[in-house]
């Protein structure tokens, strides 16, 4: 994603200076080529309590939020000044601010996920449901440097694309590519074959000779990694997975291949970006 | 292209037109033997396909029904803030009139009573056989042809006022094709709905000229040939012209609403003048009839039995009404902004088929109950020797029959008008990639290219011709239909996923609270700056 428009969602809180300090990172590598601090305001006006509070207020809070950010982006992000814009959409109207990042078609949009709370991810959890854009999500304990990428393979229509993003960007910054398919059991193979090794060896060959394929359609080198599902959700196996491999980032579709259109994610994707996971994930949108 | 009168979609303006010439040119140059080709074109198409037909518009009708009664019944097109741009009376009109006007006069007396002497089984002339006849034609106007332009008008209007897409057939597909929907793909489907549209208009404005020029002969004595017919068509366009200049809003609105005017005032005679109480009975025993053998008549296909019956009427209206979905559907997505899915498939599909009934039991139910009694011997023989005076040979068994084929006449003309305007602002919203208020140029370009190819097509083959473009052009877009369901469907999904999420509310406190931390620490830096 060399040469990209993206947009950092601010959202006012200590998360914005860990996303700020992740996206100065990204820009050295990637060195993009415009960045929109975008802030949405979620209420429509601010209460008189809070108004009143404020009796010397000279001018709209809008300003304000836009003042405050502006101050952010000198901290932060002292080197690019000049491709650095700030937004502040105001009004409250949660359609309106999504139409209007749509009309600037960023290629890559980060926002923060703060772990624990649960209701804290309402907004970035709208976001990435209702953005046609790449989302980077980017969690409190992500560093800056990015040594692993990991990659979930479904071998989807999705898939290829995945893995050639994921390929450009690993080679931007040196990184390692780590593919990896959760392999399921199926059922529908149970009276035929009863040993169940067997039948893992048998499925285990049929992902790789099609990774094999995908290796020719998208020049990748690595190898794929296979791991058991087994009786969990495959996003718990490849996210253990993940943890035990250190890995730094996680790139995958924003739907696999059992994912209906009455999703606007898929089930791995949310459950990637669910509260109480750590790694950083890019949802790479269709 | 930026110009003041020229503002087309090259991709799909010119293959379409290059198209349309083509097919002129080589009618023209062929002369006589098209008639031929014409007609083993129409029987190869409902030999083979018209089983496909059947099936399909089943599926529509009741995957109409789906959408329209089930979860998705509460989505408003446009938004929920949406607001209506027409009274529902005149949304009515606008619905009626664009949809079936010239058809249902020209065969509201024909059919029924072509099907009461020359039933597809059993005896003609016969009591059983006039029951079958009503059931017949209402099947032809009934339910299964509204839930068709239900369907496309309701694919239309969500992608258009609910994603913001340009009010053309490709746009359906969005859900499926992705950005290829600007591609060639999406060219292509909108050179096919172009082609159908016009292919289906010009059925009718055929149809509705031959009805025309057969009216002006059976009362006034002038010649009824195709010259004579061919006359007509231009004097009506030069007139669809006029009407096309004046813009949408005026000039459709106003011929609509008197085009139901005037049809209201010839139905009324027809009840006062017409066996009145006979009507008023059989209009509700025929509604039952149909809904009791719905299924039964719905999905007969000849399948035992094959005299050839169902290609020249089941099998050709339902590629008519197919080709002619683009069109009307387009239309009546373009007036139903603002009113909610279940609202919009019970206007669409309920009123227009109920007047359609009432209209059908008072003209063809009267004339058949006319030559089944006994009052006027003979009257069916009549009627079915030519189909386009028959509306006038029915008139006059009643007082006042000149001034009512007069009355008659003038409102062919006037859906003719109706039908052209809106049909070539439909035809150039499409090939001007989606505009809707294209220069005033091209829509006169195509009001006169509707024409040609009508006065074309009763050169070339008269009625066989006129029917043979509207099934060759209605079965690749039944195709086009087949999918664009499966792509609506999923618009539908993920629009209501949307709503939800959409409608799941943050947690404002916290966020006042936390930009009112903000302010305040904004404030005492103010102040220790100071």
């Amino acid at each position: 994603m060399k040469n990209a428009n993206i947009a950092i969602l601010i959202d006012m809180s200590e998360m914005d200076n860990i996303i700020l300090n992740y996206a100065k990172r990204l820009d050295e590598s990637h060195h993009f080529n415009s960045i929109h601090l975008v802030h949405f305001v979620e209420v429509t006006e601010f209460p008189k309590e809070i108004l009143e509070m404020y009796p010397d207020l000279d001018q709209p809070i809008e300003n304000m939020i836009a003042e405050e950010i502006e101050e952010y982006k000198n901290d932060c992000l002292p080197h690019c000044q000049e491709k650095i814009k700030i937004h502040v959409h105001g009004g409250g109207e949660m359609e309106s601010f999504l139409e209007w990042m749509d009309e600037q078609s960023f290629d890559l949009v980060i926002i923060g996920k703060k772990s624990g709370s649960h209701g804290s991810g309402i907004f970035s959890g709208k976001m990435v449901r209702l953005l046609s854009n790449n989302t980077l999500f980017v969690t409190e304990m992500a560093r800056g440097d990015i040594h692993k990428i990991m990659v979930p393979i479904d071998f989807s229509n999705y898939t290829q694309k995945v893995l050639k993003l994921a390929k450009t960007s690993a080679n931007l910054i040196n990184a390692e590519l780590v593919p990896v398919h959760a392999l399921k059991m199926s059922l529908q193979y149970y009276p035929f074959v009863k040993n169940k090794e067997e039948l893992e060896k048998m499925l285990e060959k049929e992902v790789e000779k099609k990774f094999e394929k995908l290796k020719q359609k998208t020049g990748i080198s690595e190898s794929c990694l296979i791991v058991n599902a087994g009786d969990q959700h495959i996003s718990k196996a490849i996210y253990d997975q993940a943890i035990f491999q250190s890995i730094d980032l996680i790139i995958l579709g924003n739907k696999g291949k059992a994912d209906d259109s009455d999703l606007l994610i898929g089930s791995v994707a949310e459950r990637m970006i669910a509260h109480d996971r750590n790694i950083p994930v890019l949802i790479v949108n269709k | 292209m930026k110009n003041r009168y020229f503002d087309i979609h090259g991709p799909v303006f010119w293959p379409a037109t290059i198209l349309i010439v083509l097919f002129i040119a080589i009618t023209l140059i062929v002369g006589e033997p098209m008639a031929e080709i014409f007609s083993n074109t129409q029987n190869a198409i409902s030999g083979n396909f018209g089983w496909l037909f059947i099936i399909a518009v089943n599926f529509f009708f009741i995957f109409s029904l789906y959408i329209g009664f089930g979860k998705y019944g509460n989505i408003r097109l446009g938004g929920d803030d949406a607001e209506k741009e027409f009274s529902t009376p005149a949304w009515f009109a606008m619905l009626f009139s664009a949809g079936m006007g010239i058809g249902i006069l020209f065969w509201g007396v024909a059919e029924p009573v072509f099907h009461y002497m020359n039933p597809p089984f059993g005896e003609g002339g016969t009591l059983e056989s006039a029951e079958k006849a009503m059931n017949l034609t209402f099947l032809h106007w009934g339910f299964h042809a509204w839930g068709i332009y239900a369907l496309v008008g309701l694919s239309l209007a969500f992608f258009a006022f609910n994603r913001k897409q340009p009010l053309t057939i490709r746009s359906v597909f969005l859900p499926l094709l992705g950005k290829r929907v600007n591609g060639p793909v999406g060219n292509i489907i909108d050179v096919f709905a172009v082609l159908a549209t016009l292919f289906g208009l010009a059925t009718s404005l055929g149809l509705g000229v031959k009805q025309i020029s057969g009216g002006l002969h059976h009362v006034f004595g002038t010649p009824n040939t195709v010259t004579m017919q061919v006359l007509l068509i231009i004097g009506i366009t030069l007139i669809a012209t006029i009407s096309v200049v004046t813009g949408i809003k005026k000039g459709v609105r106003f011929l609509s609403e008197w085009n139901l005017r005037i049809a209201a005032i010839l139905l009324l005679i027809v009840l006062i003048v017409g066996p009145t109480l006979f009507i008023f009975k059989s209009f509700i025993q025929n509604i039952g009839n149909y809904l009791n053998e719905i299924l039964m008549v719905s999905t007969w296909t000849e399948a035992y039995r094959d005299r050839g019956w169902q290609g020249s009427w089941t099998v050709f209206y339902w590629a008519w009404w197919i080709s002619w979905s683009p069109f009307v559907g387009m239309f009546i997505a373009r007036v139903s902004k603002g009113r909610t899915i279940r609202e919009f498939i019970f206007g669409v599909l309920l009123v227009p088929s109920l007047i359609t009934f009432l209209w059908l039991t008072a003209f063809g139910g009267s004339a058949i109950w006319l030559d089944l009694k006994g009052v006027v011997p003979g009257l069916g023989e009549r009627i079915i020797a030519d189909e386009s005076t028959a509306l006038f040979v029915f008139f006059e068994n009643f007082p006042l029959a000149n001034i009512a084929s007069v009355i008659g006449i003038l409102l062919v003309m006037s859906f003719f008008v109706t039908s052209s305007d809106s049909g070539s602002l439909v035809i150039d919203s499409i090939t001007a990639g989606g505009k809707l208020d294209a220069p005033v140029g091209q829509r006169i370009f195509w009001a006169n290219t509707e024409g040609a190819v009508a006065a074309v097509l009763l050169v070339g083959g008269g009625l066989t011709a006129l029917q043979t473009a509207a099934v060759t052009t209605g079965l690749p877009f039944l195709i086009i239909l087949l999918v664009m369901i499966y792509s609506l469907n999923k618009g539908l999904k993920s629009e209501m996923a949307r709503t939800i999420y959409l409608s799941k509310s943050e947690d404002k406190k916290s966020y006042e609270k936390k930009i009112a931390g903000m302010i305040a620490k904004r404030l005492i830096k103010k102040e220790t700056k100071k």
